[in-house]
């Protein structure tokens, strides 16, 4: 009778890790990227620049300085961990997320920062990135 | 043989005896011997010629502050070797990408 206690105490443990587990993985995929983030990339306010960080095309306004910065911010923090965790400079986590930023999570119609500086629109063709970018 | 002759051959002739006696002061580590005042005396002209010396090195602080370049150059093979972190943060935090 105790054997079965505890074997049902487990059981019931068991199943309640795996909703919370379920949970935190359902969440992870779910984070999305802010609507106004999402607008001002579509709108070619903003761009990815070649060093891993978001950068303006034009002016920015106030609401959306704020929105990038604190990106930004973000972005370094998540740089500086992984950088620390991989024997890398802060700069070099960032260029190379910059690198695969530009290739594969710009979409067409949205801005990238060419190895020049200047500001290119994404289309169909591949970007031109940085001859370091493996 | 004059009266010096004598006292320079005799036993305890008095030259002798000075020299001896100054020979004491000198060298013999007896109290208050001379040697001690001469050291003392050489330590004291070290160091005053020490610090006269014109070739000695001058060592004084810059008139401009030190810079330390930290913009350290992307190092290739590190690139290469943070393809798969550089995913994993992307993955991750898909929200700030």
């Amino acid at each position: 009778m105790a054997l079965n206690e505890k074997m049902k105490d487990r059981i019931e443990m068991a199943v309640a890790a795996l909703l919370i587990g379920a949970a935190v993985a359902g969440s992870g995929a779910m984070a999305q990227r802010d609507p106004a983030y999402q607008q001002a990339r579509a709108d070619g306010l903003i761009g990815e620049k070649t060093d891993g960080y978001l950068g303006f095309v034009t002016p920015p306004s106030p609401a959306v300085k704020a929105l990038v910065d604190d990106l930004n911010i973000k972005r370094k923090a998540k740089y500086t961990e992984e950088a620390l965790a991989n024997g890398a400079t802060v700069e070099e986590m960032a260029f190379r997320t910059g690198c695969r930023l530009i290739k594969e999570r710009t979409a067409p119609g949205e801005m990238y920062q060419a190895p020049d500086k200047s500001w290119k629109t994404r289309d169909a063709s591949p970007p031109v990135v940085d001859v370091r970018c493996p | 043989m004059n009266e010096n002759d004598r006292h320079m051959n005799g036993l305890f002739s008095l030259p002798k005896a000075r020299e001896g006696y100054m020979r004491h002061r000198l060298t013999a580590d007896g109290n208050g011997a001379i040697r001690l005042k001469m050291k003392k005396g050489a330590f004291l002209f070290v160091c005053v010629a020490a610090s006269a010396l014109p070739g000695c090195v001058q060592v004084s602080a810059p008139d401009k502050p030190i810079v330390i370049n930290l913009n350290i150059a992307i190092r290739q093979e590190v690139l290469y070797r943070l393809d798969q972190a550089s995913k994993e943060v992307i993955e991750e935090n898909s929200e700030i990408f």
